[in-house]
């Protein structure tokens, strides 16, 4: 699909709008969202929005053709558009008004050029054919890595799987595969290779270190390489010790900071690049 | 007789009453956690875009928001299960944003009423989240409860949350003291406990080092291993000299950490009477690959303990050529009979092992190195050099 | 002659809803203990405490005979438990079998001579010990046949820690069960001498890798019956038992204890089934013998699965030999203790209650249950008393039964379904009709076993746990 094929209302109303704040560099959030709505409802959901949070100047337009609904919130960062966007699809849901995803973004964090950002977000809509109803933080298509890496988490802790799989992948350009015991662990390693694996000790079926034995048995055998690092409860020397030995990167213990993790991965990447 | 109808037909009676009455308390249990875990899915799954938002924007934000709607009781209690397992396991920024968060949300205010609750249950379980929170404001009242509560294992769940939430040194010696006084050798789990303050406790261990209680001494002497600052007091010493075995080896351990021993301690040290604590400093040696000590660990391979013998040879294989020259030294009996067995059986396997490692360059040139040295004690003709 | 007969059947009747009523007691124990065991269940924060520096290190022992389909496995999810710092030693107790072999080659194993094990304990001939430095912490012990206890001394005298721990090769430990009964351990190392784990039947869930992947009640009837008399046996009475230290048994399974102790009281005995109910007296004794203040602990959420006999041939074999056992250890050490005031509640309560109603129950009951048949051959209108007799110590005994239910709702709830509860239930009072008289026979016989002199490690002929899993997907 080409620039010239999409052609909504959204763009047009809002394109002066997002070419004074790119002009003046001024922050922007953009909603948009899957809809089913009418004049009565369009009315009722910007005074609900104005009743919840006053203080928010809002823009709204909706493409009844396409049946998409945007918003533009004025002087919003990411973060606060995220949440505003709770409140939009709160109404929605309520009133069995939301029939699909919706879509938040903010200029200039998620992109450079906000009417370009607007374009991809309403393009990621109309392609996006999966009905589930739930919020997703633009990601600019244009700086996505044309070869997607990988990273595999492996740990019995779903908490933790969970937070770092949402973690890395918002803020890193990785995908992201979890397991929960080092046989399935070991049979995804297999199947895809990851550039990068953070594992625990504690493992189930096949022990920690076995894991990382077998991995990089694996590596010598298909010549690949993968960066390990340790995340454990373990806090004995012996295991740092002998997880170094193995051949283990980096080794973290738990509790541990998102922010860390992230610099041992940027710079055993850049290391390995 | 020795039979009354009457009271066998009462006796059945109660019997099954009681019988109802169990089995019906049970299937209320089981129905309520049914129901309880129905309601929490839809209350959790109502949140999910809530969590959603927190988990991507925990950067993003400077505060999180709070849910726009305040929380009922049970929300909270569900929205706390996830919030607080994401702060136990996070550590800096994040953490203290999420912390942030949970007092704005009322978790604080929530366990605490709770923790004034009739039900025991819910006291701890409250004074467990509130140690997760950091509450500070919460100690004195952990405190009050702590001393009220018999001593068994939920003491523990409360002392770890006094460890948590006290802002205070000398409170968590206070606590230190009274799990001390009151329990039984449980030391290493006082430790493990006082570690979860984040407080600098330094001078509290050092103090204890001078308390008359040798308990104490012990709490004192195994936190301070963990100690980043290397300067220890001066009795520490004296310690080494204690008439309780689990003392002296716990002051060489920190003395061996402490990396302030001269080569006339250690020699001392690898002579010392108690096994435990010559077995503690022959696989140091080994494991922190102090080659300029291989020379001393030569006695130690012919020690009466067999776990010492095994452990020091073990130690001369990861100190380098010297250390696998001493070992050959041994093992063709140029010291006597003591030992050659140990450092013989030590010598194939490690000779095994860098074979196996062969394909590397680098292990090639340690292999050859120690070939060399074997053949020099052994000659050529020996069955390893065969095999190869 | 009549009179004689009905008055002695009654006189069973009373014996036995005298059991029941001790049982009762002993329960009312449990209840009061299970507050706390939640609390330390839920709150206790194992898994940091799984990765703590401060945390006793544990050598796992593991007797292996004839054990070449599971071993795999099992030392697998050995190896992976989640623990500070564990060695497993398995001790190969001249299997006829390749478990030596399967060991060998999954692991590849080196060979080398016994030269560095102590002989702190006399054993079998060690024929050498297996090892791979990849995989530090696990040893294997190949030796001559001596039984399961021989093995235990065998491998206890290779052991480094000063902790050790006693598991059958055919049982899962689920990850955390060790660092559970360390943490117990911790707060008072110096009193506890021995702390056992929770045994629960796996027959029917659903295994993967050495791990149990979902929980679920056994298809086949023996199973079933054996997991409600397992939840009666280990919540309602151990439990109780533990909070007045009168625990007689850890079972051999899955149980932690103080190596020191162990060797001080010279091992474990060979030669006899039931050893694991030998070293808990054996303890109890020296330590009130010499006067030292002791705990032997039961920690009901350090959990071991097991695979429980599905047929009557193996059920019976195994029961036999419990019976046995028991005779032995009584006639041995419980003789020595009984009613003797130095030994406190062992020598009160646990060794008495052990002796008249388990020992010699088959006697009672077997002689009884004859006289009352005799009774109502000779006088059919005695029949409502002994109905009656009956009735109630069948609802005295389910009553234990649905409170040992209580216990595991309150507390674990392993068996969430409604419809399992019903299932437990309806076998809690099938027990009643049969298979309780079966046991009391198997014990009969077990007896008359130890007359003979008879000693083998009895039939126990297993399936690989992964071949339980494919059955199982099958059906």
């Amino acid at each position: 699909m080409t620039e010239a094929h999409i052609d909504s209302s959204i763009l047009q109303s809002f394109h002066h709008f997002l070419y004074y704040y790119q002009a003046s560099n001024l922050p922007c959030g953009v909603i948009v969202a899957r809809a089913d709505l009418d004049k009565s409802w369009i009315s009722k959901l910007k005074e609900h929005l104005e009743k919840e949070e006053p203080a928010t100047a809002v823009q709204v337009n909706y493409d009844a053709k396409k049946g998409i609904i945007g918003l533009l919130l004025d002087g919003c960062n990411l973060g606060y558009t995220h949440f505003y966007a709770l409140y939009v699809k709160e109404f929605l849901k309520e009133h069995d008004r939301l029939t699909g995803t919706m879509i938040v973004g903010s200029f200039p964090e998620n992109s450079d050029d906000a009417e370009q950002m607007l374009f991809h977000m309403i393009k990621e809509i109309i392609d996006n054919k999966r009905d589930g109803k739930e919020i997703q933080v633009f990601k600019n298509p244009t700086l996505k890595k044309t070869e997607t890496s990988s990273i595999l988490i492996v740990d019995q802790d779903v908490h933790i799987l969970q937070l770092l799989k949402k973690y890395l992948e918002h803020h890193t350009k990785y995908t992201v595969h979890t397991a929960t015991d080092g046989k399935s662990g070991l049979d995804l390693y297999k199947k895809l290779l990851p550039d990068l694996v953070i594992t625990e000790i504690n493992l189930s079926a096949v022990d920690g270190y076995q894991f990382i034995k077998q991995i990089k048995n694996m590596d010598e055998q298909t010549r690949g390489h993968s960066e390990i690092i340790v995340l454990t409860n373990k806090h004995l020397e012996e295991d740092i010790k002998r997880t170094f030995e193995y051949g283990v990167a980096e080794y973290m213990t738990k509790p541990f900071s998102l922010i860390e993790l992230q610099a041992r991965i940027k710079r055993l990447v850049k290391v390995t690049e | 007789m020795f039979i009354n109808l009457q009271a066998a037909y009462w006796m059945i009676g109660i019997l099954l009453m009681l019988m109802l009455t169990v089995a019906v308390i049970t299937l209320i249990i089981k129905l309520n956690k049914k129901r309880f875990k129905k309601k929490e899915e839809k209350c959790l799954s109502g949140f999910r875009s809530y969590l959603d938002y927190l988990q991507i924007q925990l950067d993003n934000e400077a505060r999180l928001r709070s849910p726009r709607n305040p929380l009922s009781y049970f929300e909270k209690e569900v929205l706390q299960k996830t919030l607080l397992q994401w702060v136990d396991r996070l550590d800096g920024i994040h953490r203290q944003k999420l912390l942030t968060l949970c007092e704005d949300i009322g978790l604080i205010e929530h366990n605490r009423k709770r923790l004034r609750s009739r039900w025991t249950i819910t006291r701890i379980d409250a004074a467990y989240h509130l140690g997760i929170l950091r509450d500070s404001g919460s100690t004195p009242e952990l405190f009050s409860m702590l001393y009220q509560e018999k001593f068994k294992s939920s003491v523990y769940i409360i002392a770890r949350s006094i460890a948590q939430t006290s802002k205070e040194p000398n409170e968590i010696k206070g606590l230190i003291q009274y799990l001390v006084e009151n329990g039984n050798e449980n030391i290493h789990l006082i430790a493990d406990i006082s570690k979860e303050s984040s407080l600098d406790l330094r001078s509290v261990y050092v103090s204890f080092l001078y308390e008359e209680q040798a308990q104490l001494n012990k709490v004192g002497l195994i936190s301070l291993q963990d100690q980043i600052e290397l300067d220890l007091p001066e009795n520490i010493h004296s310690f080494v000299q204690s008439d309780d075995k689990g003392i002296r080896i716990l002051a060489a351990k920190l003395l061996m950490t402490s990396m302030v021993l001269k080569e006339q301690d250690i020699r001392e040290y690898l002579q010392f009477p108690d096994w435990e604590i010559r077995n503690l400093f022959t696989e140091w040696i080994g494991n922190s690959e102090l080659i300029q000590y291989a020379e001393l660990l030569k006695d130690r391979v012919q020690d009466s303990n067999w776990l010492v013998s095994r452990s020091s040879a073990k130690s001369l294989v990861q100190l380098g050529s010297r250390g696998f020259e001493i070992l050959c030294e041994i093992a063709v009996g140029l010291y006597g009979e003591r030992g050659r067995k140990v450092a013989n059986e030590f010598i194939e396997e490690d000779l095994k092992q860098s074979i196996d490692r062969f394909s590397q360059l680098n292990d090639m040139t340690v292999y050859n190195n120690k070939l060399y040295t074997y053949q020099k004690y052994f000659g050529k003709n020996d069955d390893l050099t065969k095999a190869i | 002659m009549r009179e004689l007969l009905l008055a002695y059947g009654i006189f069973a009747m009373y014996y036995v809803m005298t059991i029941n009523t001790i049982y009762l007691g002993i329960i009312t124990f449990s209840f009061k203990k299970i507050v706390e065991i939640i609390k330390e269940t839920f709150y206790s924060r194992y898994e940091p405490l799984s990765g703590s520096k401060y945390v006793p290190p544990i050598s796992v022992l593991v007797p292996a005979f004839n054990e070449e389909l599971t071993i795999k496995e099992n030392v697998r999810s050995l190896l992976a438990l989640h623990y500070p710092t564990h060695e497993v030693i398995v001790v190969n107790d001249g299997s006829e079998d390749d478990t030596l072999k399967v060991l060998i080659d999954e692991f590849r194993l080196n060979y080398y001579k016994p030269t560095f094990m102590k002989d702190t304990i006399a054993t079998a001939e060690v024929k050498g010990v297996y090892y791979n430095p990849e995989y530090p912490n696990l040893y294997l012990v190949d030796k001559e046949n001596g039984g399961k206890a021989d093995s235990l001394n065998a491998g206890i005298n290779l052991s480094h820690y000063s902790l050790i721990s006693s598991i059958d090769a055919d049982s899962l430990l689920e990850n955390d069960a060790l660092i559970r009964i360390a943490r117990k351990y911790m707060e008072r190392p110096d009193e506890y001498v021995a702390i056992g784990g929770n045994v629960r039947i796996a027959n029917g869930c659903e295994i993967a890798n050495g791990m149990v992947k979902k929980v679920q009640l056994p298809k086949k009837l023996l199973p079933m019956m054996q997991t409600v008399e397992y939840i009666k046996a280990f919540l309602g009475g151990r439990i109780g038992w533990s909070e007045i230290n009168g625990l007689i048994i850890v079972s051999g399974a899955f149980g932690v204890f103080k190596k020191e102790y162990v060797i001080k009281v010279g091992g474990y005995r060979g030669g006899y089934p039931g050893e694991d109910m030998n070293i808990i007296i054996k303890l109890h004794r020296y330590m009130l013998d010499n006067d030292l203040s002791y705990k032997i602990d039961f920690c009901p959420d350090a959990v071991c699965w097991t695979q429980a006999p599905d047929t009557f041939k193996i059920l019976g074999s195994q029961r036999k030999r419990w019976g046995r056992g028991n005779l032995k250890n009584m006639i041995e050490e419980g003789m020595y203790m009984f009613m003797r005031p130095k030994y406190k509640i062992m020598g009160w309560l646990t060794i008495p209650y052990n002796i008249i109603f388990e020992t010699l129950s088959p006697y009672f009951r077997i002689t009884g249950f004859l006289s009352l048949i005799g009774y109502s051959l000779l006088d059919m209108t005695g029949w409502k008393i002994i109905a009656v007799f009956m009735l109630i110590n069948v609802l005295y005994g389910t009553l234990l039964g649905l409170g040992s239910l209580l216990l595991e709702e309150m507390a674990f709830q392993r068996y969430p379904r409604i419809r399992d509860y019903f299932k437990m239930v309806l076998y809690t009072i099938l027990m009643f009709f049969g298979y309780r008289q079966l046991g009391i026979v198997w014990r009969f016989l077990g007896h008359i076993d130890f007359m003979r002199k008879n000693n083998t490690w009895g039939t126990m002929t297993r399936t690989s746990w992964n071949e339980g899993v494919e059955k199982d997907q099958a059906a």
